[in-house]
């Protein structure tokens, strides 16, 4: 591709450091050696946001992406205007501040649904605001089948089959079918990403990966997809098949449940840790952190996960692979 | 002065057990080490690697005496086959077992401090017709003991609720009862073993996020706050239930002895991706100190002198570092 991708960024919640991480981010000038970037939210917040950080960007507010001017020195935002309310607290969940994190949501959902921008990156959000709201079914639930979780930690990647599921509603959901659609679906996604032949790892359910769902689910299900063609391995011995990806035998692991997958995630630790919601007919990127309400304002949040989440974007939608690609 | 006399069991005979076992008699020991093994295996593998070891029949009346480089005691327990290294002969299963209840008996009688147990093949001794689950269990119901399973390294310390369990049977495996025997067993045995004076016990919750709850889960309220408020009025220092995604992290590990994994797979990988070295494997709750190697018996080594017995070593030191604190308790 020798356009770069347009990646919209919408700031995240106003009372964060969503804004100041984007602002920061921005001011390095690298993201637009991976993308054509472009933010959805508020043009007043995000001026704030760059005094606060003490930096010297110009926001542009721009009507439609066609419109930005695509120079790091000038931050271009999509402003609807609808947030008005001036008198929100930094560092304090409030309603308004949960509402338009939702419209913002929104808007960039139909940007990126109508093509005017090749994928989308979200700053940290307050679940509790949009709570108040009445808005957090906005943000996009994990429905097996249909949706997944994919986290990155430098070299180790993963894909969980569940999410937000007591364990032990976890071993009937897990089918022969399900385990080959959505080996099927990551496959496509990470060719689509630039990644020629991936090597995906399948992780078993029970300690040594030997039991009845390895047996007559999981295994089954991998048999399918390798009849698709697919280069995968598994079901793998949850204790050891994270180290293998970490080590660089695969791209991706498939996880089977949320704490498999989290706990290997966040016990290696890598910085720049990000999130991405597979499902979506475009690629929606989340940053790893949250609202870290105590350094609203101070300009001190640390942007490192945000630049890292803008530039993958960029580098997948374009074909590129990971960042740190073998 | 108090030397430890440390049984070590060699295990499956087709594997790198006996040879890891016989590397290690050529380092300097601050103890006592008998092997438990058919001699003539010993003798034909030191051959085979070209090891220089003089082995001499273990007296159980004598007092311990340091070990001497390259110099070792046998208890000779006799093979039913001659063993072939690599090849799994399912008439050599009785032979393993009876080592293993050698080496817990020396144990039980006062005459060894310790036993470390090297790998076993859990499933040729299956086919045999035994029903073994793994040294922990077979170690377990010899001594009439509840054992709960520990692994540790320099930096980190995990203990499980739940071993070798289908996922499935996990959730309906934890009730108020068990939790209660196992935490009260990893606390006594830190204090007794470990010489922890008070230890802390960080314990994981059973679902995502630790319940988040109810909502994600109800174990964490029906079963597992309960008891471990239970148990906090006893004396025992309890952090939890944590959410098992955020508990490998420096701020809680710093502040606890010990994570209390309620499942095997939710706290033995971190063991394994997490940089924190070799682990030991230790059984807890038996009347008998037992450590053990945290690796399989690499079938396709034995014989080769490839094997790497770095495992065994920490899994000894350990043993004799444990019956020294023992013997000084």
């Amino acid at each position: 591709m020798s356009l770069k991708p347009t990646v919209a960024t919408m700031i995240g919640d106003p009372a964060g450091i969503g804004p100041e991480v984007v602002a920061k981010a921005w001011a390095t000038g690298e993201l637009h050696d991976y993308c054509q970037p472009v933010l959805i939210g508020s043009q007043l917040v995000m001026q704030r946001a760059v005094k606060d950080c003490g930096l010297s960007l110009k926001v542009n507010k721009v009507a439609s992406v066609k419109d930005i001017q695509n120079d790091p020195a000038i931050i271009d935002i999509i402003d609807s205007g609808k947030f008005d309310d001036e008198s929100f607290k930094l560092g304090l969940d409030n309603e308004s501040c949960g509402q338009i994190s939702a419209d913002w949501l929104d808007e960039m959902d139909q940007l990126a649904l109508a093509g005017e921008v090749n994928a989308t990156v979200m700053a940290p959000i307050s679940s509790v605001s949009m709570k108040m709201a009445g808005v957090l079914d906005k943000v996009i639930n994990m429905e097996p089948g249909h949706s997944y979780l994919f986290l990155i930690s430098g070299p180790l990647r993963v894909m969980h089959l569940t999410d937000h599921l007591p364990l032990r509603d976890v071993c009937d959901l897990i089918t022969a079918d399900l385990v080959s659609t959505s080996i099927s679906q990551l496959n496509k996604a990470l060719i689509s990403w630039g990644i020629e032949k991936p090597r995906i790892a399948v992780a078993g359910l029970n300690p040594h990966a030997s039991g009845k769902e390895e047996d007559e689910e999981i295994t089954p299900g991998v048999e399918q997809a390798k009849a698709q063609g697919i280069n995968v391995e598994g079901p793998i011995a949850p204790d050891s098949v994270f180290r293998h990806c970490i080590d660089g035998h695969y791209d991706v692991v498939l996880a089977m449940f949320h704490d498999q997958g989290h706990i290997a995630i966040k016990t290696w630790g890598f910085s720049g840790n990000c999130a991405l919601i597979m499902g979506p007919p475009y690629l929606h990127m989340s940053v790893a952190h949250g609202t870290a309400y105590d350094l609203a304002g101070t300009g001190q949040a640390d942007h490192s996960m945000m630049l890292e989440a803008i530039k993958l974007t960029g580098n997948l939608a374009a074909g590129n692979g990971f960042l740190n690609n073998r | 002065m108090f030397i430890p006399r440390i049984a070590i069991t060699p295990g499956e005979p087709a594997g790198i057990g006996p040879d890891i076992c016989l590397q290690i008699c050529l380092l300097d020991w601050p103890c006592q080490l008998i092997l438990i093994a058919d001699i003539q295996l010993l003798t034909r593998r030191s051959k085979q690697l070209d090891l220089d070891i003089e082995f001499k029949m273990f007296n159980s009346s004598a007092t311990p005496t340091i070990h001497t480089p390259g110099v070792v005691h046998v208890h000779p327990v006799q093979l039913s086959n001659t063993e072939q290294c690599g090849a799994l002969d399912a008439n050599n299963s009785r032979y393993v077992l009876t080592t293993l209840e050698a080496a817990a008996q020396f144990c039980l009688d006062d005459i060894c401090s310790a036993v470390v147990t090297a790998p076993v093949q859990k499933n040729i001794i299956n086919e045999a017709g035994f029903n073994f689950t793994g040294h922990t269990e077979f170690l377990a119901d010899y001594c009439h003991a509840y054992p709960v399973m520990m692994l540790l390294t320099d930096k980190l310390k995990v203990a499980l609720t739940t071993t070798h369990i289908p996922l499935s049977d996990v959730s309906d495996t934890i009730t108020p009862a068990l939790l209660t025997d196992v935490i009260n067993i990893v606390n006594h045995d830190l204090k007794q073993t470990f010489s922890i004076k008070q230890p802390r016990i960080a314990v994981c919750g059973l679902n995502p996020h630790a319940g988040e709850a109810g909502q994600l889960g109800h174990e964490e309220l029906q079963t597992i706050i309960p008891t471990l408020n239970g148990l906090r009025k006893t004396g025992i220092r309890l952090t939890g239930p944590l959410p098992a995604d955020t508990i490998f992290t420096p701020k809680i590990l710093e502040q606890h002895d010990v994570v209390l994994g309620m499942y095997h797979d939710q706290v033995l990988p971190t063991l394994k991706y997490s940089g924190f070295g070799d682990a030991i494997n230790v059984t807890l709750g038996l009347p008998i100190i037992r450590t053990s190697v945290d690796h399989g018996t690499a079938l396709d080594l034995a014989g080769t002198g490839k094997a790497n017995p770095d495992s065994l070593k920490a899994a000894i030191t350990l043993a004799i570092d444990l019956a020294t604190k023992k013997q000084h308790a």
